[in-house]
């Protein structure tokens, strides 16, 4: 048999039980917009405190009225982690796709100020030149035209090794390795891990005192949702509450020990000049290059474009090409300048040059060889885009063009033949550059370019519809909803005055019995 | 019914993310209309790209191959002219060398005559320093130093490229060229007298005739004697026959490159045409279907933007 006052415990536990029922409402209303929040539930069932040495009569099993379980958090981890892989390479897509779409603005050739554009100008002037060989003001043009297709490529590939230097740094350049894209996300990618390690601590600590860190859950959540937009981060969730997070088979986080984090060292070659190592804070090394762990993410992405990996969409691919036209092209030329015959203007302006070692017969060679067209700014010794310039001798002197042929006599400087064959490169086939033109080329080059930022652009656009949907769907399980919490208060609100009338029953009833003893 | 659980988060995130989608691709639609541009970089849509770089390509070409034809039209109508002139000074000769051979030609109808016939001569040279720009064209690859001077009076001199391979060729299509000039000895000729030991009257000196200015020179030269013998003046009206035919042959092929560079001309025209509608094609947005694209755009936005803002607003909080 209860006691007498067991009722009002009872009726009291059930104020209490409504009122935090009310009070979780309360907080779910207010967290309705907080990101990461998950909707908090309270587990209610029914108290039953049946023992094993109570008899019979004396177990009723009803009438113990209600107690709470725990507070649990609205979560489904199926969508916590395909949400996560998904966010992974949506990163790894949108980081790239800015990166291919910066690219493809550098060497854009749509427009009227590309190469293509700037080659075509050079070519169309050697062929006016070709008709009017002893104009000066066509001389001009053309070496005008060669400075700015000099300085195009300059400023090409100059846009693209800054670019480059902006995501991995350069080795020749110290200080941008710890500046670069890259290094800054290594960083925060640590902090997080860091973090995390925390979080483990302090949830682990919480539960082992029998509390819900619900708080605390929801942050690390939050985080291993950013997390993943870094590198594809293995999730376990472990017994005691704790996450251990893994790359591959390294681990980085276990507990509440951060067990391995990223660091960059300076590569051997500006090819690849950031490389990843992951180490721990005694300084052993789990992975002296984690280049092939990192598949997808957003750290991925910086790698991989600043990388020389063949087959991705890399800086280095394009100026590559880059510097193969520019060599090939000069090469070209400069073949057709030195087999010719330039105005000997300092001597005499209506006389071609006498070439030392292509004598005009029957007199012996007197003026030097034609110069080189293109030579490098640098004299390092190979001509690149970034060092291609036009060679003073011919900025200063446009005479010096050799637009005349070997065959011509010493006044014909109205020939214009080799300036013509100059002019005429534009259709001949190249061997290095797989046998196309130089504007055949930069055609293909445009075309691959734009072939694998197409790619890109597209598998971005297919992982966020996927990860808008999963999104959505971890909303509707998490997420607060208006109508619900409302309902629920005024369910448990009438639950709280129903409580209450008990309670003032129970009151009378003891009244009634105390006013009998009067 | 299976339902979703339709959270506050869930319906903001949609609704945000709709009006996202729509908007940006409303302002897509209004870049395109506003630049006229379908592609602004490659990966827009590649194979277009490649047609719109390629027609580039093509399209300078052409504009340089336009342009190289009207000038070498303009130095090949220049020439024509300058031949039309000589047929008519060789005609103006015969008739004269005609006069000449009259039997009641007395020493001074002799004397006009060859005054009007140095007169020609005179004529016929300036003809052969015709410019076209800056440049002599009968001097072949020698533009710049004047091809036909008289160093000696009485002589005329030919000081430019030697007729055969000294043609000035200008590129008129892929990997085709044509001549422009015709070699100014070989049309009009020269005579003067080489003196290798330079001493004068030694006997060894060189003739060198040839050609119109050849005949007009050995004519004036003739007429100039006291008695001139009417069997060699007889025989420089056959030379004037054989050079108006080289004058004539001349200008045939001139007027046979000139059609040639017309014909070059509106075939490369045709190519920049197609080529033009073909670049068009591919980076020039349809306007009509764009327009109408964008209103529809327009209507998509508006509607879903009047439905979200129905959907956010209602809650049991308004029925309580």
């Amino acid at each position: 048999m209860p006691s007498t006052l067991y009722g009002v415990y009872n009726a009291q536990r059930a104020l209490s039980l409504n009122q935090a029922a009310i009070d979780i409402i309360n907080s779910n209303i207010a967290n309705m917009n907080t990101k990461g929040y998950s909707k908090q539930r309270l587990e209610i069932s029914q108290a039953s405190n049946v023992s094993p040495y109570q008899n019979a009569v004396d177990a009723t099993q009803s009438g113990m009225g209600a107690i709470i379980d725990s507070v649990s958090r609205n979560r489904d981890a199926f969508l916590d982690n395909s949400l996560r892989r998904e966010t992974t390479d949506l990163s790894y897509y949108k980081e790239y796709t800015d990166n291919a779409v910066q690219l493809e603005n550098i060497v854009n050739e749509l427009d009227d100020t590309g190469l293509n554009k700037t080659l075509n100008d050079f070519y169309n002037s050697l062929s006016q030149l070709a008709s009017n060989p002893n104009d000066f003001v066509v001389r001009n043009s053309v070496v005008q035209n060669a400075i700015t297709l000099a300085t195009t490529f300059n400023n090409t590939y100059t846009s693209l090794q800054n670019a480059k230097t902006g995501l991995v740094g350069d080795i020749t350049l110290p200080e941008t390795l710890t500046q670069s894209k890259l290094s800054i996300d290594i960083n925060d990618l640590n902090n997080k891990l860091s973090a995390v390690a925390n979080l483990n601590d302090q949830i682990n600590l919480s539960t082992s005192q029998g509390m819900t860190p619900n708080a605390l859950l929801d942050q690390r959540d939050e985080l291993l949702d950013k997390i993943s937009e870094y590198i594809p981060v293995n999730i376990t969730n472990e017994s005691n509450n704790t996450v251990t997070l893994k790359l591959g088979s390294i681990e980085l986080v276990r507990g509440r020990e951060r067990s391995g984090f990223f660091e960059i060292q300076a590569g051997v070659t500006n090819d690849n000049p950031s490389i990843v190592q992951i180490k721990n804070d005694a300084g052993s090394v789990f992975s002296t290059n984690a280049y092939s762990l990192i598949t997808s993410g957003k750290i991925a992405a910086t790698l991989q474009t600043g990388g020389d990996d063949a087959d991705k969409l890399t800086i280095k691919g394009i100026m590559d090409s880059l510097n193969s036209l520019a060599s090939e092209f000069a090469t070209a030329v400069n073949t057709v300048q030195t087999g010719g015959r330039y105005i000997d203007s300092s001597v005499n302006p209506n006389e071609l040059s006498d070439n030392l070692s292509n004598p005009i017969p029957p007199s012996l060679g007197t003026d030097p060889d034609p110069e080189d067209f293109f030579v490098d700014s640098d004299s390092s010794g190979t001509i690149t885009a970034g060092n291609i310039s036009v060679n003073a001798v011919i900025s200063d002197d446009p005479y010096q063009i050799a637009a005349a042929s070997l065959t011509s006599n010493l006044t014909e400087t109205g020939d214009g033949s080799n300036a013509l064959l100059m002019s005429q490169l534009r259709n001949q086939g190249l061997a290095i550059l797989g046998g196309a033109t130089t504007q055949g080329y930069i055609t293909n080059v445009t075309g691959k370019i734009g072939t694998q930022s197409k790619n890109i652009q597209d598998n971005y656009d297919i992982k966020s519809n996927i990860l808008q949907q999963i999104t959505q769907k971890r909303e509707s399980v998490i997420g607060v909803s208006l109508d619900e919490e409302l309902t629920d208060l005024v369910r448990f609100q009438r639950s709280y005055e129903a409580s209450a009338k008990v309670m003032q029953t129970i009151s009378q009833t003891l009244t009634t019995i105390i006013n009998m003893m009067g | 019914m299976q339902f979703t659980r339709i959270t506050n988060r869930y319906t903001s995130e949609s609704i945000v993310n709709n009006l996202l989608i729509n908007r940006s691709k409303l302002v897509n639609l209004q870049e395109q209309i506003s630049s006229g541009k379908r592609i602004t970089k490659a990966s827009d849509d590649v194979l277009a790209s490649i047609s719109v770089v390629s027609a580039n390509n093509s399209l300078g070409k052409i504009d340089n191959y336009l342009k190289n034809i009207d000038n070498a039209k303009g130095e090949l109508e220049t020439a024509e002219t300058a031949l039309l002139t000589t047929i008519d000074s060789v005609h103006t000769t015969k008739e004269l060398t005609l006069q000449a051979l009259n039997a009641s030609s007395g020493p001074e109808e002799m004397t006009i005559l060859n005054s009007q016939i140095k007169q020609i001569i005179e004529q016929v040279k300036d003809i052969g320093n015709t410019k076209f720009g800056t440049k002599f064209i009968f001097g072949g690859l020698q533009t710049e130093p004047t091809p036909f001077t008289a160093p000696v009076a009485g002589e005329i001199q030919y000081n430019g490229s030697p007729d055969g391979s000294h043609e000035r060729r200008v590129e008129i299509s892929d990997g085709v060229t044509i001549p422009v000039n015709i070699s100014g000895d070989s049309v009009f000729g020269e005579y003067w007298i080489e003196d290798p030991d330079a001493t004068p009257a030694s006997g060894d000196e060189i003739t060198h005739q040839q050609g119109l200015l050849g005949t007009l020179i050995a004519l004036s030269n003739e007429l100039a004697m006291p008695a001139p013998d009417k069997d060699f003046v007889r025989q420089q009206l056959a030379s004037l026959d054989t050079n108006l035919q080289t004058i004539l042959n001349a200008q045939s092929e001139l007027g046979s490159l000139s059609s040639r560079l017309e014909m070059t001309k509106s075939n490369l025209q045709d190519d920049q045409l197609n080529l033009t509608q073909i670049k068009s094609g591919a980076e020039d947005i349809d306007m009509a279907k764009t327009i109408s694209e964008l209103q529809f755009q327009q209507t998509a936005l508006q509607a879903s933007l009047q439905v979200s803002s129905q959907v956010i607003q209602p809650s049991l909080l308004d029925y309580m």
